[in-house]
């Protein structure tokens, strides 16, 4: 019975240690400001396609307004110098929402997304720098 | 008594560690594309020696994870014969384990030497949790080993 007990405790230390060797990742889950930044090149891909076809932007989504307030990973929000850099974006998502010069103001919110990245995280340029379209009369 | 006995030393086996990592969210693992061969891999130094007198190399490269970004994971470094090779993954596309550091790696991608802006080398010190101090001190574009991965392999 001891022999059997002793097993049992055996088993148990054993069959802990080996699984502390498997580290468990710590991987990094999307701050509410980095989904929203998603969100934004989801609609810029899109609106970059229309507006290549020669068709309008139909509509923004309207979670892109809350650009000022999702909560970044280092709480970015709360910087002065982050909350000026939202404005050129904002801006030209509202010409974009007016609707008289389209191809125009959504380059002047990808020149926006631009100008906040060679401040704040520079890897995501490297995926904005496809999306302005060029050559074009900025109509 | 003694069926109970195997029984209950069984379960213990079984479901004592169901809390440790799964295959799934282990560290070891892979990461972005993989569906490259990663038997014929160099090493970081054959790397620099590859690289002298061109722009740049395509390689699968073999080493170890020296740190990783601690605010997302979104870059990792590696020695590479005594100089640190910053790695970024293509089109930023995924992550790595923020805890990878220490595990071997291996990856497939570009490399080539890339002039660091200030702004960056302060945003790769913040993410590495320097100190003010540290971050304060870099003053200088700095010419640094870059990497570009299509995918990496950790083990």
């Amino acid at each position: 019975m001891k022999y059997i007990i002793a097993l049992f405790l055996l088993t148990l230390v054993f069959a802990c240690n080996e699984g502390s060797n498997n580290q468990k990742a710590d991987m990094y889950n999307a701050s509410e400001l980095a989904s929203l930044m998603r969100d934004m090149v989801t609609f810029s891909d899109s609106a970059r396609v229309s507006l290549l076809s020669g068709k309008s932007i139909e509509s923004i989504p309207e979670n892109l307004w809350g650009l000022k307030t999702a909560k970044g990973t280092r709480d970015e929000h709360e910087e002065d110098l982050f909350q000026s850099l939202t404005d050129p974006y904002l801006n030209a998502l509202k010409g974009i929402e007016r609707g008289d010069s389209q191809m125009y103001y959504y380059n002047k919110s990808i020149e926006a997304c631009v100008g906040c990245h060679n401040n704040y995280c520079g890897g995501p340029l490297v995926v904005i720098n496809k999306l302005p379209i060029r050559g074009t009369n900025d109509q | 008594m003694k069926n109970i006995i195997i029984i209950a030393v069984l379960s213990t086996v079984i479901f004592s560690c169901g809390n440790s990592a799964t295959e799934e969210t282990a560290v070891e693992g892979r990461y972005g594309d993989t569906t490259w061969v990663a038997n014929n891999s160099i090493t970081t130094a054959n790397l620099v020696d590859s690289l002298a007198g061109k722009d740049s190399v395509f390689a699968v490269v073999k080493g170890e994870i020296k740190a990783a970004c601690q605010a997302k994971g979104c870059w990792m470094s590696m020695d590479a014969a005594g100089q640190d090779m910053i790695v970024k993954f293509k089109d930023y596309g995924f992550f790595v384990p923020m805890n990878s550091a220490g595990y071997a790696v291996t990856m497939q991608g570009w490399a080539y030497v890339d002039t660091l802006s200030v702004a960056t080398q302060q945003e790769y010190a913040k993410d590495a949790e320097k100190s003010e101090e540290e971050i304060a001190a870099i003053t200088e574009p700095k010419v640094k080993l870059s990497f570009t991965a299509d995918g990496v392999i950790i083990e």
